[in-house]
């Protein structure tokens, strides 16, 4: 599975940099920086990817220009697309060497337990 | 009552809708734009975009009007967003008691002069903000509440 990265400001740097301190081998994650021209680069990039590898683009926030950009792109073209992805989520998908969209699915739903307000779930263990 | 016309060639979006609604305290997002009112697809994303708390209406410029003469006269807080200066002057046209204008963004077309990093404009939309500023009509050109707002004149357009 390659993975690209895309969001605004330094979000797609920020992110590999965070993910690079897990794991050394990050060979298979492409990011796209934010530039004024990304919807083009973004079609670029589409064209170039290999379309027997499967892809997962990975966004910041569902209702950003980014990611309703990348929806726009997923309505003439096959790929992944997840929007508002923990670092939890990118982890578990990198670790666990996912394939499908079935498996996809399945780590969004069990990453939304990683956000956490800890206030609250320390107040409920003290009770 | 209408805090703001807005030109975004993207319409709606996450960053600049959080901005704005926080700014203007706004109920209500209305867009005035006739692809996007007669695209399921665009509507879709169009409320991904809008935050929580804001009502989102999508309209074609001038079945909209109806809805702009009604929010003019309410209290709710309003930003009304277009796609184009074409439109934008079909609303300042039909509203004279609109007297601002924003320049949101407007992304590069053949022929189009960079005003700044998000606006590009084309001759026609040079032509339409000269109107407009004939008119009186203050034109600000701001992608949102943080950046300082600058105002568009004539001497602007000629150095395009």
């Amino acid at each position: 599975m390659k993975y690209l990265i895309a969001g605004h400001g330094g979000y797609a740097e920020g992110v590999v940099n965070t993910l690079k301190f897990f794991k050394d081998d990050l060979n298979n994650v492409d990011l796209l920086p934010y530039t004024s021209d990304f919807e083009e680069q973004l079609q670029a990039y589409l064209e170039r990817h290999d379309p027997a590898e499967p892809l997962c683009m990975v966004t910041d926030l569902v209702g950003g220009s980014v990611n309703l950009e990348a929806m726009r792109q997923l309505r003439k073209r096959n790929f992944y697309l997840i929007s508002g992805a923990n670092i939890s989520l990118l982890l578990e998908m990198l670790f666990s060497e996912v394939t499908e969209g079935a498996q996809i699915e399945e780590i969004v739903v069990a990453a939304r337990d990683q956000m956490v307000y800890v206030n609250a779930m320390m107040g409920a263990q003290s009770e | 009552m209408i805090r703001q016309v807005s030109v975004d060639d993207r319409l709606l979006h996450g960053q600049v809708a959080f901005y704005w609604t926080s700014y203007y305290n706004l109920d209500t997002i209305l867009v005035l734009n006739d692809e996007a009112a007669n695209d399921e697809f665009t509507k879709m994303i169009l409320g991904l975009a809008k935050p929580r708390e804001v009502r989102l209406q999508i309209a074609e410029v001038e079945a909209g009007f109806e809805i702009v003469q009604k929010q003019l006269e309410s209290p709710e807080n309003v930003l009304i967003i277009v796609g184009s200066l074409f439109d934008a002057n079909q609303v300042l046209e039909h509203f004279h008691q609109l007297k601002t204008l924003n320049l949101g963004g407007l992304r590069m077309r053949p022929n189009g002069k960079i005003l700044n990093e998000r606006t590009a404009l084309t001759s026609e939309d040079i032509a339409i903000c000269r109107r407009l500023l004939e008119r009186k009509i203050t034109i600000t050109v701001r992608h949102s509440p943080e950046v300082t707002e600058s105002l568009l004149n004539e001497n602007g357009l000629k150095q395009l």
